[in-house]
């Protein structure tokens, strides 16, 4: 017997029919097809719908320099022969054999109490490549003037040309005034052009001229291809968007940069930086399997 | 969310009192006093954040322009399809290269073969590299330039 998509599966048969003429196989409430949701159903791409958004509007000299040069580069570097699969520390199963387990969580993985990745084999389809650019600014005297976050959310606007989302303070420690809900600053992510973008305008004018930065720490990073690094309050005046107006800007805030790469260890997230005039100090540390 | 006035006031607990000073009253009529030019400056600034208009103004095109806008676009989403499969062929080209090269050199000397995998660690681009441009400095290269002793 045939049953109506919605009703087959209180019936204890499959949701979907099987048996031509198929029908019913994308659930929608009929409210969807009303004339006043037409314009709903217009794709993001297309110039109709409102979400429209041009892409590739200019040339990316980031974009070309990765696909020209380095690519093919980090491909060679990150290349080792007869690669295997290297399985990370995952939580260990009970073995099942006292009825008391049978709710028990599993154990906690093999030198650690948190999984580890897998390292998959390296291939051309897997080069590194930088994904995201995370911009964190928190302002702690925002604690006693709530304005100061707002200021540093127009500053993250200015330095990369899109819109930043607030931040908000999510603990409560009376002896810092700081509660709940308390406007702490401001984040963005970075991708595409504007992140290319940013980071021209890092690596040629700002960092160059800054008095403190001497190079991202080689021990910084989170196992995971993520390099992370900080730039001062002082260094933020030499964007150009800050300093051509540096009359309105009396005070700057230290902002927190995260640079996601698809690389699956940390010392080829460096490698790849560097290839984008990124310099790098300190003493390097290695993961164990990589 | 935050509405322009808003951002105004933040701005103007940061800004110098003079600026600050520059700023008139804001008033609903249209202003007949020109602003100081410091204040139009933050004005742009904060409008920019601010969430005065939620949804962009959709383009308006007759449908003719509409047809050959979505001409063009497949076009040049084929383009860019061809473009991406060109280059993971050649990636793919070059992988599987090096992967001959290597079971070749492992056949013939093993202690070479060795030498040419090994894991390089530290591994860095020239910090000398750059990021081509249409639009080098006057003297692009500094060739006497060496780098400091430390």
């Amino acid at each position: 017997m045939r049953a109506f998509s919605t009703s087959a599966r209180a019936a204890g048969k499959t949701a979907v029919s099987i048996v031509p003429p198929v029908h019913h196989t994308v659930k929608f409430r009929k409210s969807q097809l009303m004339d006043k949701y037409a314009s709903l159903q217009i794709p993001r791409s297309s110039v109709t719908s409102p979400k429209y958004r041009p892409q590739r509007t200019c040339q990316d000299r980031v974009r070309e320099h990765h696909i020209n040069t380095v690519e093919s580069d980090m491909m060679l570097i990150t290349y080792a022969h007869n690669q295997q699969v290297l399985v990370g520390n995952k939580p260990r199963p009970r073995k099942g054999d006292s009825p008391y387990q049978l709710y028990q969580p599993q154990r906690v993985p093999y030198g650690g109490t948190q999984a580890t990745k897998d390292i998959k084999v390296r291939s051309w389809r897997n080069v590194p490549m930088l994904e995201a650019i995370t911009i964190n600014c928190f302002v702690k005297p925002a604690t006693m003037n709530h304005d100061l976050a707002a200021a540093a959310k127009v500053m993250l606007q200015q330095i990369t040309g899109e819109k930043p989302t607030s931040v908000y303070a999510r603990t409560n420690v009376p002896s810092w005034t700081l509660r709940p809900g308390m406007p702490m600053g401001a984040k963005i992510k970075l991708t595409g052009q504007p992140m290319n973008q940013f980071l021209t305008t890092l690596t040629e004018i700002v960092l160059p001229r800054s008095k403190t930065f001497t190079g991202v720490s080689n021990s910084t990073g989170d196992q995971n291809g993520n390099i992370t690094f900080s730039l001062t309050a002082d260094d933020i005046r030499h964007f150009p968007e800050i300093e051509g107006n540096l009359e309105l800007w009396p005070q700057t805030f230290a902002i927190d940069l995260c640079f996601h790469t698809s690389a699956q260890v940390d010392p080829e997230a460096r490698t790849l930086l560097s290839a984008y005039g990124l310099p790098f100090v300190g003493k390097e540390r290695y993961p164990a399997r990589w | 969310m935050m509405n322009w006035k808003q951002g105004l006031r933040a701005f103007q607990a940061v800004v110098r009192p003079h600026i600050s000073a520059a700023q008139p009253t804001l008033v609903r009529a249209k202003r007949t006093t020109k602003l100081a030019p410091g204040a139009s400056r933050v004005i742009n600034m904060v409008s920019v954040i601010s969430a005065r208009k939620k949804q962009p103004r959709r383009l308006k095109m007759c449908k003719e322009d509409q047809v050959r806008h979505q001409m063009i676009m497949a076009a040049w989403k084929l383009h860019l399809r061809d473009e991406k499969a060109e280059r993971t062929n050649k990636l793919k080209a070059q992988y599987e290269k090096i992967t001959e090269a290597c079971d070749e050199l492992q056949k013939l000397d093993p202690a070479l073969y060795e030498a040419a995998t090994a894991r390089e660690k530290g591994k860095r681009f020239s910090p000398e590299m750059r990021i081509p441009t249409d639009t080098p400095p006057r003297q692009p290269w500094q060739f006497d330039w060496s780098p400091p002793d430390k």
